[in-house]
């Protein structure tokens, strides 16, 4: 085989073919197990708690009851797999000095526009994130509109300038988080419990849900700096 | 107390760990979590023996997610933490710690995950403190920054993403076919999923979980993450992180009752791991890598022995294994040693204590008496001998005549006189050697005390029935709640 | 044979998990194999989404508080969202090993990774 056209090719060597028949071969094997819709259990988990998310969470959008409030553990978890995720690139990329070329200068038009868009993805993201339990949003995404705001603002050649206050921000609102769930145990049954009433008669109205927008808001914020701070860890790399 | 807090502690401690380690200096925070986990679990012990915890979060059982400390997982965390802060109080750890805050994070944040995997009773909860775990192993095997750490952390995570796929894989499918995610529910509707679906289910999670506990053939990159990430690192995957997946694998095969073919299955993977693991350390030159295939074939005993019926046994195992393993890779870290085992000559003559500890470590870790390692593999025999034959016993012993030669040679390398390198040990760095030489001892002169304790905690594990009740409620039964769709 | 959409999304998402394991399994450029994971994830993700049953039914924001059929389940929306997230931090994670491991050694080839061996 040439060179030229062996470089193109998919299968270069043998163990190639051999995998493509060993995952062929589990693709049959597996596909009778995810077709079809019956479960054992006559209503799925899911369906149980949408039908009790509008009384128990006050919130109309079952999918942000169950992330921020039903599994809410889950989701803890997930902020702080963020967390992490910061922390070891700032460790990893933090360290060593680099030889890489600065890049080039930013793109004119990209300069040009972040004082028009920026005000409407500050707006957007804001906005999204707390009404997070009535329109499908929240949290991730709005933090994660606000994170592209400050990707659009590197991409112009801005950086961010106030690391430690994008750090104590990180901090501050993980530990408010951590610490609104654990006074749950104490002072609303359980982990994570409602500290706030719910008003089931304003029902679809942005203070109707007890603590599942403050909890996104948190979520929202966490997002939104966890990301930037990654973002930052890359670009710092590219220049340093 | 709340078992949720095992969770919620170190994670607070997590994010607020910039201003926390200006009051714990030297790199002691995450030490201390671990001694307030190990205060924590060692006092609520005695009642949980008798009445496991069921802790709700926000909606109960089979909807929402529950934490369920039984003996099984408080034990285990009391012997995880004990033995984690030999490890994190170390020199070589404290130094990581002190000198970026990012670390101190991410060991935080892998305690927290590894007492998440125990007390989690929800499986989709259980893949994110998983996660939570392998990310922040990953991060951590690349501590020192060398070539070696990288590459060991890059193949980590690539096992680790591969098993993840794959126990999501099976989360998903099992939600499609039974609905429902939370594992005491499971352990009634298993029975009733579609064949077909069923081995989907089963052999999606006994390969995430086989990558995770280290078992043949998925375990070529544990000793390159080992040898990469250094020797005390190496102790805390092998005193802590490794007991968590096998709780786990041990956890989720009993409730999901699979066939006896499977367990069987599990028991011949078991015995091939131990003997590739020995025979593996027979021909390593570099003493961290030796422990690491040592630690390998020491999980695959433990799964075998667990599976053939040697429940109690196995946990006797585990507590053992996290002793010498926290023991032995403290001792090298210690030393601060390039690791080769040549360096370890005469290191029982700079520091007697550390030779006898070494010696006596290593000994149990053999299996001979009058230590603990004895106890455990002793019953392991017995179990294996019932349920599977003569046959695997004869295979363990045969291993363990191969880790008798390397482990032998290793005891006569501490103690030859003539020795080439300069050691500096400070007598109060070992004095925490003493923890894991008095259980080694105690346990193996008194080993009624451990086997009254490991007995119950086994029975927690093994008995289903019990469990359901603990989670879902003692009045429902389960069938008809699940049958009419769990509304109430 | 029926092709709605209900009966080939299983299918494709499992395709583009197998076709992520495929490329884990014999690429050996290591940004490839994080691109090969990330294909992987998103099949996971999609396969979430095809057990949700969506063809027959609405998004699950409730208008009323008292009709609660017709929804979708929104229970699997809710993982993948953590899912999605796991899946870019690892991606993230992977990619800073490598930048690191490139400086260091000048290769993205997983083949030459020879620093620990037996």
């Amino acid at each position: 085989m040439s060179s030229k056209l062996g470089k193109k090719r998919l299968f270069i060597s043998p163990m190639h073919l051999l995998w493509a028949i060993v995952f062929g071969g589990l693709f049959f094997a597996i596909l009778p197990a995810i077709s079809g819709h019956e479960s054992i259990r006559s209503e799925r988990v899911g369906e149980s708690l949408l039908v009790q998310a509008p009384a128990q969470s006050g919130a109309p959008n079952a999918v942000t009851a169950v992330v921020v409030w039903f599994r809410g553990l889950d989701t803890l978890g997930e902020v702080s797999v963020l967390f992490l995720v910061a922390a070891a690139l700032g460790m990893i990329l933090g360290r060593g000095k680099n030889s890489t070329e600065p890049e080039s200068k930013p793109n004119e038009i990209v300069a040009h526009a972040k004082t028009l868009v920026l005000p409407h993805f500050m707006l957007t993201g804001l906005y999204i994130t707390i009404h997070g339990h009535l329109t499908p949003g929240g949290g991730f995404q709005g933090g994660v509109m606000a994170a592209g705001m400050a990707l659009l603002l590197i991409l112009a050649g801005d950086r961010v300038k106030h690391l430690h206050a994008l750090h104590f921000l990180e901090g501050l609102v993980g530990s408010l988080y951590a610490l609104v769930a654990i006074s749950g145990i104490w002072f609303a049954g359980s982990f994570l419990g409602n500290l706030i009433p719910i008003k089931t008669e304003a029902f679809g109205t942005l203070f109707s849900a007890g603590i599942i927008p403050v909890l996104y808001i948190f979520i929202g914020i966490k997002v939104g700096t966890e990301i930037i701070s990654i973002y930052d860890n890359f670009q710092r790399r590219e220049e340093a | 107390m709340h078992p949720v807090l095992f969770i919620a502690v170190p994670l607070l401690a997590a994010f607020l760990a910039g201003p926390l380690s200006q009051i714990a200096r030297k790199g002691w925070l995450p030490s201390i979590i671990l001694v307030i986990a190990a205060i924590a679990a060692g006092s609520m012990l005695p009642s949980v023996l008798v009445q496991p915890i069921n802790e709700t979060v926000v909606i109960a059982a089979p909807l929402g997610i529950n934490l369920y400390a039984g003996p099984a997982a408080i034990l285990l965390i009391l012997v995880t933490s004990i033995f984690g802060i030999l490890l994190t109080g170390s020199k070589e750890l404290r130094d990581h710690f002190e000198k970026s805050t990012p670390s101190t994070v991410l060991a935080l944040l892998h305690f927290a995950g590894i007492f998440g995997i125990f007390l989690s009773g929800d499986l989709f909860n259980i893949f994110v403190f998983l996660e939570i775990a392998a990310l922040s192993a990953y991060a951590m095997t690349a501590f020192s920054d060398t070539t070696a750490s990288l590459e060991g952390a890059i193949k980590y995570l690539l096992a680790g993403s591969i098993a993840s796929i794959f126990l999501l894989i099976g989360i998903a499918v099992i939600y499609l076919h039974t609905g429902t995610l939370n594992l005491a529910e499971l352990s009634s509707t298993m029975p009733m999923v579609p064949a077909a679906a069923k081995a989907v289910i089963i052999s999606a999670i006994l390969l995430a979980l086989a990558i995770e506990t280290e078992l043949f053939p998925l375990n070529l990159w544990v000793p390159d993450v080992y040898e990469g990430s250094g020797s005390a690192l190496s102790g805390l995957f092998s005193a802590m992180t490794i007991k968590a997946t096998l709780y786990l694998l041990f956890r989720v095969i009993t409730l999901f009752g699979v066939d006896q073919s499977i367990i069987d299955l599990l028991i011949g993977a078991g015995l091939l791991t131990m003997i590739v693991g020995e025979l593996g350390a027979l021909r390593q030159t570099n003493a961290v890598r030796m422990l690491a295939y040592s630690s390998v074939a020491q999980a695959g005993l433990i799964v075998a022995g667990f599976f053939a019926g040697a429940h109690s046994a196995a946990i006797v195992a585990m507590i053992a294994h996290s002793a010498v393993k926290a023991g032995l890779f403290l001792i090298i870290a210690l030393a601060g040693l390039s690791g080769s085992v040549a360096s370890l000559t005469g290191i029982g003559l700079k520091n007697k204590f550390v030779g006898v500890t070494a010696t006596v470590l290593i000994l149990s870790l053999l299996g001979l008496p009058p230590f603990i390692g004895f106890a455990g593999k002793l019953l392991i025999l017995q179990g294996l001998n019932s349920s599977v034959g003569i046959g695997a016993v004869i295979l363990v012993l045969v291993a363990s005549l191969v880790e008798a030669w390397y482990l032998l040679k290793l005891v006569s390398l501490i103690w030859k006189t003539e020795s080439t390198v300069e050691f500096s040990f400070k007598p109060i760095h070992t004095v925490i050697l003493i923890l894991p030489l008095i259980l080694v001892i105690a346990g193996g002169v008194y080993p009624k005390a451990i086997l009254s304790l490991t007995d119950k905690v086994a029975n927690d594990l093994v008995d289903i029935q019990s469990y359901r009740t603990n989670v879902l409620g003692g009045s429902a039964t389960i069938e008809s709640t699940d049958l009419n769709g769990g509304t109430q | 044979m029926n092709l709605s959409l209900e009966t080939v999304l299983p299918a494709f998402s499992l395709m583009l998990i197998l076709l992520g394991l495929w490329g884990v399994a014999t690429r050996k450029n290591l940004i490839k194999i994080f691109i090969s994971l990330s294909i992987a994830e998103t099949g996971v993700n999609l396969l979430y989404i095809s057990m949700t049953g969506f063809v027959h039914g609405k998004v699950p924001i409730l208008a009323d508080p008292t009709v609660t059929s017709g929804y979708v389940d929104p229970l699997p929306h809710a993982m993948i969202l953590t899912s999605i997230v796991i899946g870019t931090a690892v991606t993230a994670l992977g990619l800073a090993l490598t930048a690191r491991y490139h400086e260091r050694t000048g290769t993205l080839n997983v083949t030459k990774m020879k620093e620990l061996k037996n």
